[in-house]
């Protein structure tokens, strides 16, 4: 693994929108599931996730609804919408070209 | 930006508590699963809380940045200083209620007079298109006088290539009864009416409601096509759309209705509200003379090309004028053409109102400068009893920006306040000037209610009230935070280090600005006021106390000119019979009304006239009796008898001027001038009186017996009743409905009630004027009020101790009196300037003053100096019975 990894900002939106691909949750488990598929790599400052979240809320990324956690306390949980699903694949797939062009760049340094 | 965004912004605003709860539950929700994962690892539990609050960075920060994520702090923001602003202006309601109040008055006095500036001068034809681009065309004299042109003269003039279109109307007064038809009664009733060229309405861009306008096809025909207005069809057919083809009779014409005009429309008439529109060329009884270039009653409103300027139109217009001049000499020399926008035209509504609605434009301007004037001074001296506060806040941290804020939302509430309230004021002010109008047999439609420039009139004044209640007072507390410790202000005993220097000069400055515009507009009221009475009390040459005016046109119901004659002098016969009537006279035009009269060229016996005299003199064609009706001396001869009839030889009476002017003196009684290809015989000379308008110079004029010069228009029976006599009104009316039930008439009014219209300008100039002055008057009063109180509030200790060391009362409230009373008089010497050069503005209203009149400046003066002195000398009084030592211990 190795240090943790500073997590530049808009990025953070990102990560969560691929993280709520996979179906609805809760903020906590956006965290531990961000931390688990990262290899724990990545700890995100827990204070500016939920900012971010909100401000995905506002922008039609994502929507929320008050619903029952695994504990049965009362959770917000976060879902992905069509537009929130187009975003991501449009994100993901500028990153995975910028990644690209940057990877080969610096390989071609002596 | 999405839907989602401004529902959720929305949401954040709304529901404040709601969402803040839920970010709540959400962060804490958070940090348990936290805690209860690294209880899980084996961290103890008072641990486990404090790493899961290190993990999220802090709560409080983390709350922060959620709020700032909501997208609503800075509306947050604004609403929280509206909100403190509100309690603050709560707490002293008396001055809250005065500013407010003041706000209105001004606000509303400045959104009424525009309005009926809007209403009357610019926009002169409601509901026509574009009115920017109408000009009115009209016919210039050598005199520079601006008359109606003809009818002949303006098929040349639709030539002129700089209109896009050129229509011709003239008003007419129409006898209208129902055809058979809607089954409604036949009673014939008088409506205003305007006879139209055919490209009347697309010229004025104005489109049927119901129906069509005229055709090309008809307008040459001159067919007997109507169009009604709206209020006409809701009046007399209550909306039904069967009106269209329905036939009217029109002067005993028929006429089939073919359109409705929109509800906005009234004709091409300033302020007058016409109902049915015929083309020129239809018959109507008595068609006026078309084809006489000498017969000029014809009005023009031409629609200038995109592109083209006024000079350049106006060019083209006078080279017309030129050609027709050279063309037919007998009627068109020396007679040019005037080119002028609608505002300036020579009739309507907007003749009689531009001059005396810029003058109360002005004025509601100099009114709403004093209530700001005072309003700054208001929220001056709050803000300083509120140092302490401000400077809590400003330690605190809240910063210039935050201050000024602060203050703008004071400013933004009052302003809205006074706004709103200005607007309710303004609603009904503006109906006020229909009160004023004398009565008339014309439709009179001022244009009245408030259109959205209103509004926004009304907005950018709050505006305007934000601003400078927000700078104001921030500007004086940055000065002194910048000069001084805040800390200092916490201070007790703060109060007595008084204000400073500056900001009380530029309080007294305000003052002082405002006696000098309070000066300015009492002087303008006064100058009016005194001009009205001089206009009431203004010898007319003619007494119209006691004589009754009753309309009649015969015409309308029928009646052929011989018929009207005999119709006429039966109606005279009878008339004289009632008892308490001493005379009984018929003339075709009322000295004084708003209509206008008629002029023939004139060529008396044995003149020569001056290259390029105008020999154009009004006349009246009079029954006999009417000279001693309206007691009108004759000077020489006499008036007409029952010899003078249609078929004795031509006489006429002339008036002083005629008599100076063309027989150099003389006693004109049997010397002669040709009229129209005959010759006259004078009679008569009568004295001069006024005609047409309280401020026209001398002219000549003339009378001729009514039977040799009827022209079948409608008359005026005018009934002179001795002193006492009762029911003569009524009497008129029975004896005029058993001579013919169906000839439609006016009245009867008195005629000292019609000729109300020669000054209705200056009574509203008057009126107006006097009512801003004493407001503004009643503002600079309040606020030398509160300065001189506000010197004493300060400046108690001071009194304190001089009392204990032996002045007496009257010492101090004289050292106080003499203090505002300075203020006073300097502002009247700085109004004196500035009213000089508004009064340029009024000199054009004045009758019988001129701007420099020393009687009226000597009241104004007078007025400016009681009132002065009552200001400042209230709170001088209270100040010479303080106690000293109350004083002493007081803060």
């Amino acid at each position: 693994m190795g240090e943790n990894v500073e997590l530049p900002q808009g990025t953070l939106e990102l990560l969560i929108l691929k993280t709520l691909a996979l179906g609805e949750r809760h903020g906590w488990a956006i965290a531990e599931r961000m931390q688990q598929i990262s290899s724990d790599a990545l700890r995100v400052r827990q204070g500016s996730l939920y900012p971010a979240l909100h401000r995905l809320e506002r922008r039609g990324w994502v929507k929320a609804r008050w619903g029952e956690s695994e504990n049965r306390r009362r959770a917000k949980f976060y879902a992905l919408t069509a537009a929130g699903q187009r975003q991501l694949d449009a994100d993901e797939r500028a990153w995975r070209r910028l990644a690209g062009i940057v990877g080969q760049v610096l390989n071609q340094q002596v | 930006m999405a839907l989602s965004d401004w529902r959720l912004r929305l949401r954040s605003l709304l529901f404040r508590e709601r969402v803040e709860q839920e970010m709540e539950a959400e962060l804490r929700f958070h940090l348990e699963r936290d805690a209860e994962a690294r209880r899980a690892r084996g961290a103890a539990p008072a641990e486990a809380e404090r790493q899961a609050r290190i993990a999220m960075g802090g709560l409080d920060p983390a709350r922060e940045a959620c709020r700032d994520a909501r997208g609503v702090a800075a509306l947050e923001a604004l609403g929280r200083d509206v909100r403190h602003a509100l309690r603050r202006l709560a707490r002293r309601p008396g001055v809250l209620a005065v500013v407010v109040l003041s706000l209105a008055v001004g606000i509303g006095a400045n959104v009424t007079v525009f309005s009926w500036i809007r209403g009357v001068v610019l926009n002169p034809i409601p509901g026509a298109a574009s009115q920017g681009q109408l000009v009115s065309l009209e016919t210039l004299l050598p005199s520079g006088a601006r008359l109606d042109t003809s009818y002949m003269d303006y098929r040349d003039f639709r030539q002129a290539q700089c209109f896009s279109g050129l229509l011709a109307f003239r008003e007419w007064q129409i006898g209208l009864s129902q055809g058979p038809g809607l089954g409604q009664r036949a009673g014939a009733q008088l409506v205003s009416g305007e006879r139209v060229s055919g490209n009347f309405f697309s010229v004025l861009g104005v489109h049927p409601r119901l129906g069509r306008f005229f055709t090309s096809r008809e307008a040459a025909a001159g067919a007997q096509v109507a169009v009604i207005s709206s209020q006409l069809w809701q009046r007399r057919f209550h909306h039904s759309a069967a009106v269209l083809g329905q036939v009217l009779q029109l002067n005993h014409q028929a006429y089939t209705v073919i359109g409705v005009t929109p509800a906005a429309f009234q004709g091409a008439m300033g302020g007058v509200s016409d109902s049915v529109f015929i083309l020129l060329r239809a018959p109507l009884g008595w068609a006026g003379e078309l084809s006489d270039r000498n017969w000029r009653d014809i009005k023009q409103i031409g629609r200038l090309r995109p592109g083209v300027t006024l000079g350049q139109a106006r060019a083209q217009v006078q080279t017309i004028a030129a050609t027709l001049a050279r063309r037919y000499p007998k009627s068109n020399t020396g007679i040019g053409a005037a080119l002028v926008p609608m505002a300036k035209a020579n009739y309507g509504a907007q003749q009689v109102l531009a001059a005396p609605l810029l003058a109360l434009g002005a004025t509601a301007i100099l009114l709403l400068l004093v209530v700001w004037f005072n309003i700054i001074n208001v929220v001056l001296s709050l803000a300083l009893e509120q140092r302490r506060e401000t400077a809590i806040r400003l330690a605190l941290g809240v910063g210039r920006g935050g201050l000024l804020r602060q203050f703008l939302a004071e400013g933004l509430l009052l302003g809205s306040g006074g706004a709103a309230l200005g607007l309710i004021v303004a609603h009904w002010g503006s109906g006020a000037m229909r009160l004023l109008l004398p009565p008339t047999n014309m439709p009179i439609r001022l244009a009245a209610g408030l259109g959205w420039p209103a509004w926004a009139v009304a907005a950018a004044c709050a505006v305007a009230t934000a601003l400078i209640c927000g700078l104001a007072p921030s500007w004086q507390e940055s000065q002194r935070a910048a000069r001084r410790d805040p800390g200092a202000a916490l201070h007790e005993g703060a109060r007595t280090a008084g204000p400073s220097r500056r900001a009380g000069r530029v309080s007294r400055g305000l003052v002082l600005a405002e006696w000098a515009l309070a000066l300015m507009a009492v002087a303008a009221a006064g100058l009016l006021a005194q001009s009205f009475h001089n206009a009431r009390r203004m010898d007319i040459g003619f007494n119209p106390q006691g004589v009754l005016l009753t309309g009649l046109y015969p015409s309308t119901a029928g009646f052929t000119t011989a018929q009207s004659l005999a119709f006429y002098r039966q109606l005279r016969r009878d008339v004289a019979q009632i008892p308490g009537v001493s005379g009984v006279a018929i003339a075709q035009d009322v000295p004084l009304g708003f209509e206008g009269g008629s002029w023939r060229q004139v060529s008396p016996e044995g003149y020569v006239p001056a290259r390029g005299e105008d020999m154009k003199v009004y006349r009246d064609p009079v029954s006999p009796n009417y000279f001693s009706v309206l007691q009108i001396p004759i000077l020489a001869g006499r008036g007409f008898n029952a010899q003078d009839t249609a078929t004795s030889y031509p006489v006429a009476v002339v008036n002083q001027t005629f008599a100076q002017r063309y027989y150099h003196g003389q006693d004109p009684v049997g010397l002669k001038f040709g009229l129209g290809g005959e010759n006259v015989t004078i009679v008569g000379e009568a004295a001069n009186s006024k005609y047409h308008s309280l401020t026209e110079s001398p002219g000549p004029y003339f009378y001729l017996p009514l039977p040799q010069n009827y022209d079948g228009s409608g008359v005026a029976l005018e009934v002179r009743a001795r002193p006492g006599a009762t029911a003569v009104a009524q009497a008129v009316v029975s004896r005029l409905r058993g001579a013919d039930a169906n000839i439609p008439i006016y009245g009867p009014v008195p005629m000292t009630q019609f000729i109300g219209a020669a000054y209705f300008g200056q009574k509203v100039a008057a009126a107006f004027m006097a009512l801003l002055a004493l407001l503004a008057l009643a503002l600079a009063a309040m606020g030398l009020y509160a300065i001189s109180a506000r010197a004493v509030a300060q400046r108690v200790r001071e009194i304190g101790v001089r009392v204990a060391l032996g002045a007496r009362p009257a010492d101090i409230s004289r050292m106080f009196l003499g203090q505002g009373l300075r203020l006073a008089i300097w502002g009247g010497v700085a109004g004196v300037v500035g009213a000089f050069f508004m009064d340029r503005l009024l000199a054009s209203l004045l009758i019988g003053v001129g701007p420099g009149d020393p009687r009226v400046w000597l009241e104004v003066a007078a007025v400016l100096a009681g009132v002065g002195v009552l200001a400042a000398w209230w709170p001088a009084r209270r100040a010479a019975r303080v106690d000293p030592q109350v004083a002493m211990r007081c803060e």
